[in-house]
């Protein structure tokens, strides 16, 4: 739409809203206990005139003489006053108990009846939340609505997580909005300079910052449709969180406390039979574990070279080279080295919160303290939270409400994945017989020369070198630190202006900084290339600034008809500035962290700033509780998209159950009928124009030279720039039904959805001869389509008691439909031999990578001795990590103060490479190495050696389709085990299936007369324990947590810390 | 508060349009340069190209040639021929980013002929070597199109000779006392890479059989150790932070460090004295070359080629003096094989060649034709004494060229057309000796032009077919 033309029709809607009426009333709307009811609907009956309450519950109309007032409110039974004289009303609405209406909040954060939304939303209720004692958030949001999928990283304390609704409808975002009281609210997971996506520590999520105490409702978004009222950004889905305000009367305190214990809830199984390394000898310096049973050792005392060099332990115990044949000793270690590493997790929560108000003014305090200790030594997360909130009304028209939180939390994480430096990659890979405990201490050479603080570990048991290879588990977890400290400050500020009765105004600015500042040490001696010590600091400074302008108007058409028009226009400011310091080469062993210790210090510095302007409209029709119609168009444009956007939205919502003539007893209670149309666009990532220079570090393999170290230079970007990047298209189409039975005891909603997402920007990665490496293009499309289904049976209802069924499935099934002139794009980025890719015609994220041979019939392409071939034509699509469907059913139950509460979900048909037990069996750790066969006929090894009848020997017998052979040393350390794209990597992928107890709890509320007596209002106590049991195939790990940090290289385990399980005890004072 | 409702709509409204254009004007990126003298280029492409020629892949063609071994993890899978086209993905963007992306600005951009001939004596070295490892490959419509068509391996070396050229007539046009400092192997040095520029035209025309070519332009080649190109012989703190420091240095302390070595390989074995395969004979002893050549995560010293300022041989005086034997031998006959053979051997007897444990031998007198003939100590097993000369020529060259491209490329080239006299180069696993490598997967998923199937490492490259 021409922009003039847009602005002019906007204008003039404005204006042309101004009419006027006689007498004004004024007055508030409460409950039945005086809390007010913030935009409860005044209409003078037979007009079209009417107006809606405040925060406060004040509203104020012009009616004519005579008139009459209906007064309405979701969950309350509708009112009718006679004004006569009075110009002062006070009504108090009546709570509707057969109402089971939900309620949603609507763009200006008032509350609607949900039946009368034709979108899609799932609500989730504050005790949902925090019900699943979750430490984080994010997780607590798991399984309670369908189509929203959570993903872990790991359950490193204060991770982040990744949120998905309806899959991943871009590649560049597909995370949905965070909007917290209708500002909103930065939730990125940035993984840094210092931290690889692949390696390095989970980063967090900055939803996570919020106090889930001070939430009143979460409400989920899921189609394009939404994007009319939220922009952009809600191309991912958007999730509405409504806070906590004050209400009117006396102070209210509510204390609660829980205190968690957790546990890893899956552990790889390792081999305890055999030794440190190679060909069935023991080597102590082998990095592999083939080596000899041992059981077969002499069981005496280990024989050493006492004459040279040596290594003295920090306890003084002393390690000498092994003599010639001396390792003797049967000991083996698994255990002692596991729980040197991991110990039982513990979370301590307390919050405190505080509200009271007049009339006038209300205020919301809170305060929250978590400090979580992991389950792997060492890692914690604290986080402590300050809210204040007021609302405060000046006058008849004009009224505000404010409202600042600070967070502040730190924490440790502990470096994992594919990162030599990690705790899982140094354990999991050590050998059964080397005892982990003497990771630091002197190292004397031959000439009695002592290095100190030397690092002992399994691959250098004498710290013999600079570099330990891979790190002692023990030294990754007290020697190196990976600590965040983290100041967030939100604010907000809102003023309601009531111009005339059936015309609002809302003004609302918001401000979101947060200070992340990461600071990674790796002694020296360290390995991951940091022999010689490294520090990074990285400090993340985001601010965003949120401005909005909203209008709404109200008019009763005739009688049937309602009419609503809102219309606005909203401004935001997004900024970052990222330093990077990371200094190496320490002038000597120190544990000081700071640069000034170094001889080689980078620093880099990015910013990154984008502006976005908007402007809606939305009209709301409703025709007697029979339909609704939404309309919306939406202008936007952002400082990073050349052209600006317009997109329109569309939603019909039908309840044709009040066409039939339906009563009490009828089975159908409620019927209705959804279609919605709309579109959302995404702007590109900011500064994507230009090709400009760039320092850089070339490296082929495990040899990086650096332009930096040598003095400096440059290069033109291999990424390239584009000048006509402009916004990515997603337009959704989604049909529902909602349904209620038996005096809504069932409730059933199901919709139906398609969307494509076009335009999608993709950094595509180019063929080498193209002359850059990859290039940034509106050039993409995919599809999503899916069913959502929840349901919620209370079946058993009686005085006191009450059971319900409950619960959700959904399906999304993506194809990506277009790549331009590119075959695949590697989500990865080159970091994974399992490679989780877009690639036209197969589901968004489907792994690529190095596959067996086969045949013409898909058999597998055997070589002589009847062993698979490594296929060297290139990548095969491996599978596909997303699951067919997902669902979670849970059992609520309350008796008198008893409720109960258990919730399952369930994941299938979802793919997982398991890259931890494939680079295992290389290593020769991995428990399926440990098996000893005895074959009953003669077999071969890879190497072609044949195995006579009879013979006791290490592996697993195998028929690949030519006969069993036998799978030993020869085939895990050559094609069927380890890392690399040379290894047949199709065989590490597997079946990621799971369900899992993730709720199960129990709780008692208190409230009788006695707690009344001591001056309480009510007690409650709780025990709920989350995650407590998995079924999957997966051996030794979680499937549901991934090595990567995004949303989209999904499915990929890989020396990833472990998840875990726990229960938490919970008592909440209310005063 | 009616009255004002019009004002602060309109207000409102007009704040909020006004200037949306220059609001949002934002977007220049405020991270990085985009008014970078071309000349600063120059030292990425020595990167790049050091990448190429020293890296990755020439680790791997070291496995096939028997100079190392893998023997853990995926050099253990390579070094036995399991070989995936994800391998090469890094040395193709080296050479058409790293490289003639840059190379183009500098021609483009700069006036310094010291800087664009040394750039494309670069380009020329990169494109050589990948014309060697991967047959066919885009060149000639690379830069004018996404989908360039691969040329064949000879046009390939055809273009390289153009470039050569090129860079000569432009380092010709500068005073030979000129220098540049940014350059960190020869310092900027014109006649150096002059004579580089011979030196490579040389390799090429031994690579394409045009003996008489390369005899001519080898005798403009590197005419002393000091004019070599070596990795990072004009900077000034190479080997000082591990970031410049020698690729040997790199992976044999990284976390990949146990995953090759020298140790027990046929090139050790052919230098040990003690070995029953060793070449040393009464007039040469090899003990500290063979010293200086062992690579192993357990023996890194400061005398050794692992050392982290080693100085890494990309185009070596070694090298041109064995193309001038080699040549000469094939265009001019044996004396001239044999006279130009000794030339070596006199350089190598100064020691100045290699470095290596001073505490062990050289010997390197020189051949006298007779040790050629039937009986003699170059002739054992008694062969006609010009297939004797060539022989150790060639053996010679797998020795002086360790750690170059160059090994790979005579193993290949005289397995074709001399394989009476080719090493006895160990086979690792089945029947075959590689003879590319694979294009890179990068390249099949983004080039409609790549062939389907792509070429298989056995099969051989256009010129050794």
């Amino acid at each position: 739409m021409n922009r003039k033309l847009f602005f002019s029709v906007l204008v003039l809607m404005l204006s042309s809203a101004f009419i006027y009426a006689q007498k004004t009333v004024t007055g508030t709307i409460t409950d039945n206990s005086g809390v007010p009811l913030a935009g409860a609907s005044i209409v003078e009956k037979g007009t079209s005139n009417g107006a809606s309450t405040d925060f406060d519950g004040n509203f104020s109309i012009d009616v004519g003489d005579s008139a009459i007032l209906e007064v309405s409110y979701v969950g309350f039974k509708t009112k009718e006053i006679t004004v006569g004289n009075q110009t002062t009303l006070t009504i108090t609405l009546e709570e509707d108990a057969e109402s089971l209406d939900e309620v949603v909040i609507n763009a200006l954060g008032f509350k609607e009846n949900r039946d009368k939304v034709a979108s899609t939303y799932s609500v989730i209720q504050t005790d949902e939340v925090l019900g699943a004692k979750e430490p984080t958030l994010i997780n607590s949001l798991a399984g309670k609505a369908s189509g929203l999928t959570i993903t872990g990283t790991s359950a490193d304390p204060g991770a982040g997580s990744n949120i998905q609704i309806r899959g991943i409808s871009s590649i560049n975002g597909s995370s949905p909005l965070i909007v917290v009281d209708g500002i909103p609210l930065n939730n990125s997971n940035l993984e840094g300079i210092a931290s690889d996506a692949d390696g390095g520590v989970s980063q967090q999520s900055r939803l996570n910052d919020i106090n889930p105490d001070d939430i009143e409702t979460i409400q989920v978004f899921k189609g394009a449709s939404a994007g009319a009222i939220y922009g952009s950004r809600a191309l991912g889905g958007v999730i509405v969180i409504t806070t906590k305000r004050g209400k009117e009367g006396k102070l209210r305190v509510s204390l609660s406390s829980t205190i968690s214990v957790d546990q890893i809830n899956r552990r790889h199984p390792l081999q305890t039979k055999f030794g440190q390394g190679a060909n069935g000898n023991y080597s102590a310096t082998s990095a592999n574990s083939w080596g000899d049973r041992i059981l077969d050792r002499s069981g005496g005392a280990d024989v050493f070279n006492t004459s040279g060099q040596y290594f003295e332990a920090a306890d003084g115990s002393l390690y000498y080279p092994y003599a010639s044949g001396g390792k003797n000793s049967q000991d083996v270690f698994t255990e002692s080295n596991f729980d040197a590493i991991f110990k039982d997790g513990l979370a301590e929560d307390l919050r405190l919160n505080l509200s009271g108000g007049t009339e006038k003014a209300t205020f919301y305090f809170s305060t929250g303290r978590l400090n979580q200790r992991g389950i792997i030594r060492e890692s914690d997360y604290v986080k402590n939270t300050f809210t204040f909130g007021n609302t405060m009304k000046f006058n008849d028209w004009l009224s505000s409400s404010a409202k600042i939180t600070y967070t502040k939390s730190k924490s440790n994480r502990i470096q994992q994945g594919s990162n030599t430096a990690g705790v899982y990659l140094g354990l999991l890979r050590n050998p059964a017989d080397f005892d982990i405990s003497d990771y630091i201490g002197t190292y004397y050479d031959n000439n009695g020369n002592p290095t100190p603080l030397r690092h002992r570990s399994y691959r250098r048991y004498l710290g013999q070198t600079v570099n330990p290879t891979y790190n002692n588990p023990l030294w990754t977890i007290y020697e190196q630190t990976s600590n965040t400290n983290v100041d967030r400050y939100v604010g907000s500020m809102e003023f309601n202006v009531i111009a005339t009765p059936w015309l609002n105004f809302v003004v609302r600015g918001g401000l979101d900084n947060f200070n992340d500042d990461r600071t990674y040490f790796f002694p020296v001696f360290s390995a991951d290339g940091a022999n010689a010590g490294r520090y990074q600091n990285e400090i993340y400074n985001n601010t965003e600034l949120t401005g909005e302008f909203i209008s709404l108007m109200n008019f009763q058409l005739n009688e049937d008809i309602t009419a609503r028009f809102t219309l606005g226009a909203a401004t935001s400011d997004r900024k970052r500035k990222q330093i990077y310091v990371e200094a190496l080469d320490f002038l000597y062993n120190s544990r000081l962290q700071n640069p000034s210790i170094a001889g080689n210090i980078d620093e880099q510095e990015r910013n990154r700033r984008t502006r976005n302007i908007r402007f809606y409209g939305l009209s709301s029709f409703e025709y007697k509780d029979l339909l609704n119609l939404n309309l919306g168009l939406t202008y936007e444009d952002a400082s990073s998209s050349v052209e600006s956007i317009t997109y329109p939205s569309v939603e019909l919502g039908f309840n044709w159950s009040n066409l039939l003539d339906l009563n009490a007893d009828s089975t159908i209670s409620f019927a209705k009928l959804r279609l919605a149309y709309g579109e959302v666009g995404l702007a590109p990532e900011p500064h994507g124009w230009e090709t400009g220079y760039e320092t850089a570090s070339y490296t082929s393999y495990s040899d990086p030279i650096s332009l930096t170290a040598f003095g400096g230079g440059f290069r033109l970007n291999d990424d390239q720039g584009n000048p006509l990047l402009e916004f990515e298209k997603k337009k959704e189409y989604e049909a529902g039904l909602d349904f209620r039975f038996f005096k809504n005891r069932l409730k059933l909603s199901g919709t139906y959805y398609f969307n494509e997402t076009s335009d999608m920007l993709l950094p595509i990665d180019l063929n080498p001869s193209s002359g850059f490496d990859t290039l940034l293009g509106n050039i993409a499309s995919l599809e999503n389509e899916g069913f959502e289904f929840d349901f919620d049976y209370n079946f058993f209802r009686k005085q006191d008691a009450s059971i319900s069924l409950y619960g959700n499935v959904s399906t999304n099934r993506s194809e990506i439909t277009d790549l331009g002139s590119v075959a695949s794009v590697d989500f990865t980025n080159g970091a994974s031999s399992v490679k989780p890719s877009a690639i036209v015609g197969e589901p968004i994220s489907t792994f690529l990578g190095s596959a067996a041979l086969r045949n013409a019939d898909g058999s597998l392409d055997l070589d002589a001795n009847g062993f698979p071939q490594l296929d060297g034509s290139g990548d095969k699509v491996l599978g596909d990590p997303n699951p067919d469907w997902r669902g979670a059913a849970g059992i609520r139950a309350n008796y008198k103060g008893f409720s109960l509460n258990v919730l399952f979900e369930t994941s299938q048909g979802n793919d997982i490479a398991e890259r931890t037990r494939f680079v295992l069996q290389g290593f020769g750790t991995h428990g399926i190495t440990g098996n000893d066969v005895t074959p009953s006929q003669n077999i071969v090894n890879y190497a072609g050696n044949t195995i006579t009848a009879g013979t006791l020997v290490r592996g697993n017998i195998q028929d690949f389709g030519g006969g069993p052979v036998l799978l030993d040393e020869s085939w895990y350390t050559s094609l069927g085990g380890g890392f690399g794209g040379s290894v047949i990597n199709e065989f590490a992928i597997g079946d990621g299936s799971w369900t899992r107890l993730r709720e199960l709890s129990l709780a008692y509320d208190i409230n009788g007369s006695w707690i009344k007596k001591v001056g309480l209002e009510s007690i409650s106590l709780s025990v709920t324990g989350r995650n407590l049991a998995l079924w999957t195939k997966v051996k030794g790990s979680d499937p549901d947590i991934s090595q990567f940090g995004n949303g989209t290289a999904k499915g990929v385990d890989y020396f990833s810390n472990p998840s875990s399980k726990s229960v938490v005890f919970g008592i909440n004072i209310n005063y | 508060m009616k009255k004002h409702i019009r004002k602060f709509i309109y207000a409102v409204v007009l704040l909020a349009f006004i200037g949306c254009d220059t609001y949002l004007d934002i977007n220049e990126d405020p991270n990085v340069a985009i008014d970078v003298p071309a000349e600063l280029l120059l030292k990425g492409m020595l990167l790049a190209n050091v990448q190429i020629q020293s890296g990755h892949t020439m680790r791997i063609s070291q496995f096939w040639t028997g100079q190392m071994k893998g023997i853990a993890n995926l050099y253990a899978r390579i070094n036995d021929y399991n070989i995936s086209p994800e391998e090469t993905n890094s040395e193709w963007g080296f050479m058409y980013h790293g490289i003639m992306t840059q190379n183009d600005i500098i021609q483009e951009n700069s006036d310094d002929n010291l800087v664009k001939g040394i750039a494309n004596v670069i380009e020329a070295h990169g494109l050589g070597s990948m014309a060697s490892l991967f047959g066919d490959i885009p060149y000639s419509e690379v830069g004018s199109t996404e989908d360039a068509a691969f040329d064949g391996q000879l046009a390939v070396y055809q273009a390289a000779q153009t470039l050569l050229n090129d860079a000569i007539a432009q380092l010709t046009l500068v005073p030979a006392t000129r220098r540049f400092s940014n350059d960190i192997l020869l310092n900027g040095n014109p006649t150096a890479w002059i004579q580089v520029a011979n030196t490579l035209k040389a390799r090429y025309f031994l690579a394409t059989r045009q003996y008489p070519e390369a005899y001519t332009s080898a005798q403009s080649g590197i005419n002393s150790g000091s004019n070599a190109l070596r990795y990072a012989a004009a900077y000034a703190d190479y080997g000082s932070t591990n970031e410049n420091s020698s690729l040997y240095f790199l992976i044999l302390t990284g976390s990949r460090a146990g995953d090759l070595t020298t140790v027990d390989s046929f090139c050790e074995d052919l230098l040990s004295p003690s070995s029953t395969t060793s070449r040393n004979n009464t007039k040469t002893d090899e003990s500290r070359r063979g010293d200086y050549l062992t690579l192993d995560q357990g023996g890194i010293n400061a005398n050794r080629l692992s050392a982290a300022n080693a100085r890494m041989p990309l185009v070596t005086y070694e090298e041109n003096l064995l193309i001038l034997a080699e040549a000469g031998f094939r265009v001019t006959g044996f004396n001239e094989g044999l006279t130009r053979l000794n030339s070596l051997r006199t350089y190598l007897r100064t020691g100045n060649a290699f470095a290596g444990n001073t505490g062990l031998n050289i010997l390197y007198d020189d051949y006298v034709s007779t040790d050629f003939d039937a009986g003699g100590i170059e002739n054992t097993d008694n062969i006609a004494a010009d297939r004797a000369l060539l022989r150790e020529i060639i053996e010679e060259r797998y020795v002086s060229c360790f750690g170059t491209h160059v090994v790979f490329d005579d193993a290949r080239r005289i397995r074709a057309t001399d394989n009476d006299i080719a090493l006895p180069i160990p086979i690792n696993s089945g029947s075959q000796y590689p003879e590319r490598f694979l294009i890179a997967q990068d390249e099949i998923d983004g080039n409609s032009n790549a062939p389907s199937p792509i070429p298989d490492i056995f099969t051989k490259t256009p010129i050794n077919q």
